[in-house]
């Protein structure tokens, strides 16, 4: 097995025992993006000279005998929508391209603080708004699974590069399944944590009320290891939760008392438009559940089939506001008009793309004076009502076993002539967001020569132990 | 509802070309076509979810940046300070 073949906890392991050196695993992945990136386009920047002096930072620290931390020597990508000072942080986006990072997002801090190496930024959806990866300002990305298909979006080259062994693990962001979505259609590992336990501290915003940060991952185990370094209190980030606090649990479950734990089969997340292959998949798997002693029960929440018509008003509202910032003054390059309003109307109608100019201009519908009771604030009302869903049936169970998306991965142009179409394949992923609750896409077991299929694993608030750890035991069986 | 793509694309500042600005149009009247299916929510008495948190009026010290870093990050400078665009149109 080639060293970047192997999983983060292997390689960290590897890299501290002196059994390799971080060069060694830096090298192999660097060699790994060599051969497939033409094929796969995961990435937006690599810069090779970095990567191998901060793989060589950590050897020289091991071999003094210094404390290095719980990610050392393991290459991780970021997403473009995260800033890593001196970085490009373009978010997909042309108007972004020649932006470079001032600063580091506290992810970013925390990631070297832990001794990981930063492999790449990779491509995305321009401004994280997509479900394909098409979106982006730049280029394609290939689901490394079949390259006739897309790996998923907004993370779809987080996604990529991690099931294609070109980074060890991955940062994405997940407004509406922007994590869980590309994991499922790459068959990797994804999380979106509770809201506000992780820092969104240099993290280009989309929708604030939705957006999270998280790892994408080869196992379970591992996001598990990238979620306890880059979780936890942050002042910089006002959204922010002091309960952020996660002990040894993440990463060391007790399994017989996480078989404890009851499991709920929301039936709206199965009544029809299910591809055949990815619901027979999760009735495997929901019984596979049921065959290793875990009890298993139908539940309700009746609010779900709104939750796409509330996503579709208060994410593109929070998005119109929050790009507003885009305005050919602050960032990047500045085209010279006439007046000031031209400056505007010229930089954000020739530097956005498609899908952003679509929802910023439903954004700006939704919140217009004499729409925004009938609109916002009616989709602020019906996302209570989702969320006390959730409340309810927690109250009963512990965990929600659901697909992650509809179907399997698609095909390049299948869904992007029409933005409804697109919209509709983050079904089953956008109500998490609209809760506040963890929740993480697990590849289903024994699809490894079949097209990826993923199942998700909602849980309590602030229970990130309780669906990582479900998610370790299914592995590991 | 009369929804004019136009309008509230030049409300946010961003400039459509025709061919844009018809298909943004049919796109955006499928979309609030599909979102319309809210209106039959019953929400009386039910108070409106306005955050992703419940954390209320968060503070804390507002300290500067670092300079150095920051002015050159934009656009343009000049002896150290923000250059921006004229931003009053007048006949002189």
């Amino acid at each position: 097995m080639k060293l970047n073949e192997l999983t983060l906890k292997a390689t960290v392991k590897g890299i501290k025992s002196g059994e390799f050196k971080a060069v060694d695993v830096a090298k192999a992945t660097l060699d790994e993006i060599d051969a497939k990136e033409g094929d796969i386009g995961a990435y937006l920047t690599v810069n090779k000279e970095d990567v191998l002096a901060s793989a060589q930072a950590v050897d020289s620290t091991i071999a003094s005998g210094g404390k290095v931390g719980d990610l050392a020597g393991a290459p991780i990508a970021l997403k473009d929508v995260i800033l890593y000072k001196g970085y490009p942080a373009t978010a997909g986006s042309k108007i972004l391209k020649d932006y470079k990072a001032s600063y580091d997002a506290t992810v970013s801090k925390k990631l070297r603080e832990s001794g990981a190496v930063m492999i790449g930024k990779t491509n995305m959806d321009e401004f994280a708004m997509g479900s394909s990866t098409e979106n982006s300002g730049f280029k394609l990305t290939k689901n490394p699974r079949d390259l006739e298909r897309v790996p998923g979006g907004s993370s779809g080259g987080s996604a990529a590069a991690v099931a294609a062994n070109m980074a060890s693990a991955a940062l994405g962001s997940d407004t509406g399944g922007s994590i869980r979505q590309p994991a499922g259609f790459c068959g990797i590992v994804g999380l979106k944590t509770t809201y506000g336990v992780i820092s969104r501290y240099g993290l280009i915003a989309m929708a604030s009320s939705l957006d999270q940060i998280g790892p994408m991952a080869k196992t379970a185990e591992d996001a598990a290891i990238v979620f306890k370094a880059i979780a936890g209190y942050d002042k910089l980030d006002s959204t922010s939760n002091v309960k952020a606090q996660y002990g040894q649990e993440i990463l060391n479950p007790d399994f017989e008392s996480l078989k404890k734990l009851k499991i709920g089969i929301p039936k709206e997340y199965f009544e029809g438009g299910l591809d055949s292959d990815v619901e027979e998949s999760l009735q495997e798997t929901i019984n596979w559940f049921k065959r290793n002693g875990f009890s298993v029960e139908g539940v309700s929440l009746p609010n779900t089939k709104y939750a796409l018509s509330v996503y579709y008003i208060l994410m593109p509202a929070e998005a119109s506001t929050n790009l507003a910032r885009f305005d050919g003054i602050r960032y990047g390059t500045r085209t010279e008009a006439q007046n000031l309003e031209e400056l505007y109307l010229k930089n954000r109608g020739e530097g956005f793309g498609a899908e952003v100019k679509r929802r910023i201009t439903l954004g700006t519908f939704v919140l217009s004076a004499g729409y925004y009771e009938a609109y916002y604030g009616k989709a602020q009302r019906v996302r209570s009502l989702i969320k006390r869903d959730f409340d309810e049936v927690f109250k009963r169970v512990d965990v929600l076993l659901t697909p992650t998306t509809p179907t399997v991965p698609f095909k390049f142009g299948e869904k992007s002539q029409s933005p409804l179409q697109m919209y509709l394949s983050d079904i089953f992923t956008i109500p998490a967001n609209l809760a506040g609750v963890p929740c993480i896409n697990i590849p289903v077991k024994g699809r490894e020569k079949k097209l990826p299929v993923g199942f998700q694993l909602t849980g309590k608030h602030f229970r990130e132990a309780d669906i990582l750890g479900l998610g370790m035991f299914y592995e590991g069986q | 509802m009369e929804f004019d793509v136009r309008k509230y694309a030049n409300l946010a500042r961003i400039r459509l070309t025709d061919e844009e600005e018809t298909k943004y149009q049919k796109d955006l009247e499928e979309i609030l076509g599909y979102v319309e299916e809210l209106t039959r929510v019953k929400t009386e008495g039910v108070e409106p979810m306005t955050g992703g948190t419940e954390l209320r009026n968060v503070f804390r010290e507002d300290i500067p940046g670092e300079k150095d870093v920051f002015v050159p990050a934009f656009p343009e400078e000049s002896n150290g300070h923000l250059k921006v665009p004229k931003i009053l149109d007048y006949e002189a």
